[in-house]
């Protein structure tokens, strides 16, 4: 086909601009007149309400669509036109989406900016909001979240302020020598750098020592320990809770994955069996029969006939990890970890943990809610280190066995730092996962930006009050995740300069 | 290191038999590589060259037959297992370099934490030897940061600064571009003349004749025929040896 015959096919028919938009099926022309008379009621109905920002923008799109097709016409295109073309207008469906869409946002924002300036009061005072709001159309009263707002942020700690000031201060006076001392090479492997990031990685353990804190209040001790049950809360809570959770799961996180993972010989075939075979007779002698001489019901047998499930755990455990005991623990913890929701650990933390724990050890809520999310964020975290592990050539391991490395080096020096670096940016998405997460804690009773939210409405000056403190607390979890997201992506890129 | 081939036995193969599940892989291999010697091992692919010198190091493990190295048998005993790979370095076809680690890192890496000597003594033998192999220069990039031929060469560093007995080489220039691979063998002639023991797999039937003590040729697991090159190439005695040297050689 010659150039010249192609441009004639590619020319503007009417026919063929009917027929593919309209009349090639029953379906198609139904839907396109259907689409037009909604378009039709919809931007009639908005430019009633609002003229003056509807009308422009029907002209405006009338005006382009002429512009482009005049262009198609005469072959007279310029980019601006191909990109109306191409990503507007490109059938009439597309065309009346396109204006659609465009009414519906303006309809939106105009509803949202009305609500949320126009008719707004930002009065803490109940009195004066309520007065404002309710003269006129329906607006917000952002008194309920200003007043708020300490509750909002830091709960109860408003009273311990100084606590929060001290951690930001670390974050700030760690942040601005980092900013200088990462960025440029000079620094490279100098001794200031070492110390700084030793200071980053000790910076969670000191915020939480401030926080927190230890000892006995009255003494000289500013950071005496609080009862965090009912200091803690807001947001302040829910970055308490997410930070915890992903640094107390990396330890535990990378152990699992090496456990999961470990080649180590196995417990042979006939230690296994022999070992369940001995305890299933011992049991069903000492257990069994002597459960079903008295078992009434349908569950008194089952119970009684429970150790009958050892043997097929022994075929489970020789069948699926060749005996290997260390990959079969981790593997059983991960999966049953993973197999349940994290609000189900949750209330497991909260009712079962104490039946775990050594004689006076009874940690409070938020404690029993930290383990249960250093769990849950282990199990996977675990699984994404793994992928990493996996990632890494079998030609690494080699190079390390054949200089005849440690285990101990040969992970800590080449297989680990490779592999974690290859998993940072997941790492970061499961904490923007457990940041959000954390407002689960509001079913087990904590105060944290959800449940802080919902109280407002039950406040003698805000009754009833609830659409404002969502918006912002919608607003906070959108900041922060963005930012998370955002910083993610940035070091994404950073990590995959120079590697291989 | 001086020239030495004083017949000490290095490493000592007997007997040793391998299999992958049901496949025998190794079949009776029985060798004995003295002090100084170069031993180039030939043959047709899937022969089992590299499962038989990856079991010197127990990178892979054999199941029948003894392994000594300098003495020492190669068992179950990860101390046994340690005590050997101190002593038998290796070069891989892909490099395995470590790129999250500078070249001097990755030529360090081992002789501070196996060898146990401090950091300045291991860095000052490792611009020894990153001089010898004509890269000092480099010492400070990443793996990723220089070229296939010069990464070969840090590997090679990064094997002889570990002062091993016996340098083990597999197919050191098939991922080599072409104007790469004299590069790389030249550093091996140098090692050869100066008398390190070495035992390389390679394609390189130039380097097999004028730097080879001795030629083994294997086919489907078995040491076929040894000798030394001249006779190797000008007489070889088994069938499947001139077949193999009259495929290579026409090709
Ligand atoms: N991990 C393994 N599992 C099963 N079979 C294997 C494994 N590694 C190698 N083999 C088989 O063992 C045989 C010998 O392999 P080996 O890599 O030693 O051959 P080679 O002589 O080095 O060949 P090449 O010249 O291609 O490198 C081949 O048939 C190969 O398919
Ligand atoms: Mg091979």
């Amino acid at each position: 086909m010659t150039v010249n015959t192609m441009k004639a096919k590619r020319k503007f028919d009417m026919g063929t601009f009917i027929r593919a938009n309209i009349t090639k099926s029953p379906l198609l022309a139904i839907w396109t007149v259907a689409l037009a008379a909604f378009a039709f009621w919809f931007v009639g109905r908005s430019m009633i309400a609002r003229p003056l920002l509807t009308i422009p923008v029907v002209i405006a799109w009338a005006a382009t669509i002429i512009w482009m097709v005049r262009a198609e016409i005469n072959k007279t295109h310029s980019p601006t036109t191909l990109w109306l073309k191409g990503n507007l207008y490109n059938s009439i469906t597309n065309a009346l989406l396109s204006l659609i869409l465009v009414v519906a946002i303006i309809g939106f924002l105009v509803g949202f900016i009305t609500y949320a300036f126009f008719n707004a009061s930002f009065s803490e005072d109940p009195a004066i909001a309520k007065e404002v709001t309710e003269a006129g159309q329906l607006g917000a009263r952002w008194g309920s979240v200003t007043q708020n707002l300490e509750n909002l942020l830091v709960f109860s700690m408003k009273t311990e302020m100084y606590r929060i000031w001290a951690s930001i201060g670390l974050l700030v006076g760690l942040s601005i020598p980092s900013l200088i001392i990462f960025r440029s090479a000079k620094f490279n492997r100098s001794l200031i750098r070492r110390i700084l990031t030793w200071l980053w990685i000790a910076s969670p353990f000191i915020i939480f020592f401030f926080l927190r804190g230890v000892g006995e209040a009255g003494g000289s001790n500013p950071f005496y320990a609080i009862d965090t049950e009912q200091l803690w809360g807001g947001l302040l809570l829910s970055l308490i809770l997410s930070v915890v959770a992903i640094v107390a799961s990396f330890p535990l996180g990378v152990l699992l994955a090496l456990g999961r993972q470990s080649k180590i010989n196995g417990v042979p075939w006939w230690l296994t069996y022999g070992t369940a075979a001995l305890l299933t007779a011992y049991l069903i002698v000492t257990f069994t029969l002597p459960n079903l001489e008295v078992a009434e019901t349908t569950g008194n047998y089952i119970y009684a006939l429970l150790p009958l499930l050892i043997p097929l755990i022994a075929l489970f455990f020789q069948k699926g990890f060749k005996g290997n005991v260390m990959a079969g623990a981790c593997t059983v913890f991960i999966e049953c970890i993973r197999g349940v929701p994290l609000i189900t650990l949750l209330f497991s933390g909260i009712l079962l943990l104490q039946l775990f724990l050594p004689d006076g050890w009874e940690p409070n809520k938020i404690g029993r809610v930290m383990v249960a999310m250093t769990v849950f964020s282990a199990a996977y975290l675990a699984e994404n280190i793994r992928g990493g592990l996996q990632a890494i050539p079998r030609g690494q391991y080699e190079a390390a066995d054949s200089l005849g490395l440690s285990t101990y080096t040969k992970y800590t020096k080449i297989v680990l730092p490779q592999a974690l670096r290859i998993v940072i940016p997941a790492i970061v998405g499961q904490f923007i996962g457990l940041f959000k997460d954390t407002s689960l804690v509001a079913l087990v009773g904590l105060s944290d930006l959800l449940n802080v939210a919902r109280r407002i409405s039950s406040q003698q000056n805000w009754l009833t009050i609830r659409t404002e403190p969502f918006i912002f607390i919608f607003v906070v979890y959108f900041v922060v995740s963005y930012a998370m997201a955002w910083y993610s992506r940035r070091l994404e890129k950073q990590l995959g300069v120079g590697v291989r | 290191m001086a020239m030495d081939k004083s017949g000490e036995a290095i490493v000592t193969c007997v007997d040793v038999n391998k299999w992958y599940g049901d496949f025998h892989v190794l079949k009776g291999i029985d060798l004995e590589v003295t002090k100084g010697e170069v031993i180039v091992i030939l043959g047709p692919s899937g022969s089992g060259k590299s499962t038989f010198i990856r079991c010197i190091n127990r990178l892979e493990e054999h199941q029948e037959g003894q392994i000594h190295v300098k003495g020492t048998e190669l068992t179950h005993d990860v101390r046994n297992i340690a005590e050997i790979r101190r002593e038998v370095g290796m070069v891989f076809q892909q490099f395995n370099l470590f790129p999250h680690l500078t070249i001097l890192e990755n030529i360090t890496l081992a002789p501070i934490h196996v060898r146990k000597w401090n950091k300045a003594d291991s860095e000052e033998k490792a611009m020894k030897w990153l001089t010898r192999v004509g890269i000092p220069e480099q010492a400070l990039k990443y793996p990723g940061q220089l070229s296939g031929g010069q990464q070969q060469r840090v590997a090679i560093a990064r094997t002889l600064t570990m002062e091993p007995e016996v340098i083990l080489f597999d197919e050191p220039t098939s991922a080599l571009d072409p104007e790469m691979i004299s590069e790389v063998l030249d550093v091996m002639r140098d090692l050869a003349d100066e008398g390190y023991t070495m035992l390389s797999v390679t394609h390189e039937m130039g380097f097999a004749k004028t730097v080879a003590d001795r030629i083994i040729f294997m086919d489907g697991g078995k040491i076929v025929e040894m000798n030394n090159p001249n006779e190797f190439f000008n007489n070889p005695q088994h069938e499947r040896t001139k077949l193999f040297l009259s495929q290579i050689l026409n090709h």
